[in-house]
């Protein structure tokens, strides 16, 4: 059974985020709260999110042995 | 709501009062049990604000009440107490981590829903480890 220790990780402004701050904040939560998934909720219309998830978001997979998971797209 | 055998997952969001969890487990479970479906919380959590406990979804009270580390970690550690025996539960997702944190972000002065910096980090840290 899988278990869920996550923080809801949301982009209001997708378009203005800065993705190298936002996995500096992600290494913070898993390291501050041993989190293991992190909910990527994107606040953005949907073309542009998948956009993003398919650049940024992608590394942010990889980083500190969290999974990262795109919740919804607003 | 009659579809629940179309969805991979049952979730709901967690905004209990911290004195009616044994209710609303006992409802979330009848549903649970009757579909066999996983479930997790998509999200919860609880202002650093006096009195936020006994109704954490009511973000007006921050800035209203006075700052209180104290009930965020009782929020916690109650939610905690009460969903961690229970074996058809599958876990959190926490409200919340902001993305961006100021430069000259203090967290002993934020009222509001974030951990970071915060007692109630201790606690999160100690459950997700185990």
């Amino acid at each position: 059974m899988w278990n869920i220790h996550s923080f809801n990780f949301t982009l209001w402004n997708a378009a203005k985020t800065d993705m190298k701050k936002a996995t500096e904040q992600i290494d913070a939560m898993v390291d501050e709260c041993a989190i293991n998934t992190v909910n990527i909720a994107i606040g953005a219309h949907q073309s542009r999110a998948q956009s993003l998830f398919r650049s940024g978001h992608v590394q942010l997979r990889q980083i500190s042995g969290a999974q990262c998971a795109l919740v919804g797209c607003l | 709501m009659h579809w629940w055998d179309a969805c991979d997952v049952i979730s709901s969001s967690g905004y209990y009062p911290i004195n009616d969890w044994p209710n609303q487990i006992a409802r979330i479970e009848k549903v649970v049990k009757k579909y066999d479906l996983p479930f997790f919380f998509s999200e919860v959590g609880c202002p650093s604000t006096l009195d936020s406990a006994y109704i954490p979804n009511d973000w007006h009270l921050i800035g209203t009440k006075p700052l209180d580390m104290g009930e965020q970690v009782r929020f916690y550690q109650t939610m905690f107490d009460h969903c961690e025996p229970l074996s058809w539960h599958s876990g959190y997702s926490l409200w919340d981590w902001p993305v961006n944190v100021h430069p000259d972000y203090n967290a002993s002065t934020d009222a509001g829903y974030s951990v970071i910096g915060k007692p109630a980090a201790a606690v999160i840290k100690r459950v997700f480890s185990k």
